[in-house]
């Protein structure tokens, strides 16, 4: 599975694997603006096992990361490498995002 | 739900087809499908519709039929053969009003082209440059939107943006940012000014969760520099001789944080160059040892969607060439 969410009350463990393209995008944006709406406000979001990420993937996620800061919540990523790691650089969105090595 | 012999005499019906048709069961059983009849489709819709059922006893696809209370209403429907015992024939019709669905598609497809009407038409001065852009919305409408006109003398301003996501959403916000781009440039001393401007701008007016990508340059006739300053667009493509090269810039989007740190990039090209760009719909699907893009601005708008045939598409698409002479 490329999208793996684990609910904790108000916290959301998500790990992504693999090469995550635009359905399972779509699947994630779906599930956690439903769960923000419900109260989560914090989302960890793992990314040690994520090989590719297109410009969906990265929608989503900052519109998510958006929302909760709105609400007053956070998104943690941890984990990024590789190709993805270049890709956050590139967009400065390492700098955007509160990122755990 | 309707169940109906081969004469199309109405033998059962639920509750879903009193609902959309105004029919109660009690009086439509017995009946003719005829009842339903709108006169809408012609005579050869309906020898096509029959001879399909009598060959394959299945027939499916939209039409028009008319309620209890004379209005008329557009449906989806499927008919299947129904195997009982015996020689005759029957058969059920499983269908889905789609009125206002037929109606929010046409609206949509309406929009798409009133969009399409605004965008600029293709701007060149002869032996100096020409250029020229392209959309494909995912959708009938886009998310994405380009422009380009003069801001002084020989200084050539223009952009492509994209508000991310698709469909009638992100199309809505289209239409601000297009607004809000123009009113910017002409209020700022420099591209880095706009682009903050539209930063801030863009996280008042987008809606919440959303945010846009954009690429603003000016292009100096005089000096042959291409300035830009990009936001979250972060690579395009430049042709010089036989040289293709791909430059990244390192930038974020805009709407997502207070201070962009937005900057201002230069690129001194020569007669004959080429600059390409696109929004990440497209770049997404470029080659990492992309060569080369065989199209010109000249042809673009011809030659775009044989290009876009090669691949399958999964966001809006916009692709902007300018070919110096």
């Amino acid at each position: 599975m490329p999208v793996e969410i684990e609910n904790h009350g108000d916290n959301i463990m998500v790990q992504l694997n693999g090469q995550m393209y635009v359905p399972d995008a779509a699947m994630l944006r779906e599930r956690l603006m439903q769960l923000v709406e419900k109260g989560v406000r914090n989302v960890d979001v793992n990314m040690s096992r994520l090989d590719f990420i297109d410009s969906a993937g990265l929608g989503v996620l900052i519109g998510i990361h958006k929302r909760l800061i709105e609400h007053g919540g956070r998104m943690t990523l941890s984990g990024l490498r590789g190709s993805v790691k270049e890709l956050f650089a590139l967009t400065r969105l390492d700098k955007v995002f509160d990122i755990k090595e | 739900m309707v169940i109906a012999n081969a004469e199309g005499i109405i033998l059962w019906v639920n509750q879903a087809f009193t609902r959309v048709t105004g029919y109660e069961r009690g009086f439509a059983i017995g009946k003719s499908t005829r009842i339903l009849k709108s006169g809408v489709q012609d005579k050869n819709f309906y020898e096509s519709f029959w001879n399909s059922l009598i060959l394959t006893g299945h027939w499916s696809g939209e039409i028009w039929n008319r309620r209890n209370d004379g209005s008329l209403y557009r449906e989806w429907l499927e008919i299947f053969p129904l195997e009982l015992p015996g020689d005759n024939r029957y058969y059920f019709t499983v269908f889905q009003e789609i009125t206002h669905e037929r109606e929010i598609l046409l609206d949509i497809q309406v929009a798409g082209k009133l969009q399409a009407s605004l965008a600029p038409t293709p701007l060149f001065v002869e032996n100096l440059f020409y250029i020229n852009a392209a959309q494909k919305g995912l959708y009938s409408v886009t998310g994405d939107l380009y422009d380009y006109f003069w801001i002084g003398d020989r200084l050539l301003f223009g952009y492509i943006a994209d508000v991310m996501g698709h469909g009638v959403s992100a199309a809505m916000q289209v239409g601000a940012m297009r607004v809000l781009i123009r009113e910017t440039i002409h209020q700022s001393a420099t591209l880095e000014q706009a682009m903050d401007r539209l930063n801030t701008s863009a996280g008042m007016y987008l809606a919440s969760g959303t945010f846009a990508a954009a690429f603003c340059f000016i292009m100096d006739f005089d000096t042959m520099k291409f300035r830009y300053v990009s936001a979250g667009i972060h690579s395009f493509y430049h042709q010089s001789g036989t040289q293709f090269q791909k430059i990244q810039v390192e930038s974020t989007y805009l709407g997502i944080t207070d201070n962009g740190d937005f900057t201002e990039h230069a690129l001194q090209l020569q007669p004959g160059d080429k600059i390409l760009l696109m929004t990440d719909g497209l770049y997404d699907l470029m080659p990492s040892s992309l060569q080369s893009i065989e199209l010109s601005a000249t042809n673009l708008r011809d030659e775009f969607e044989t290009f876009l045939g090669q691949f399958f598409l999964h966001d809006d698409v916009t692709m902007m060439i300018m070919d110096l002479s």
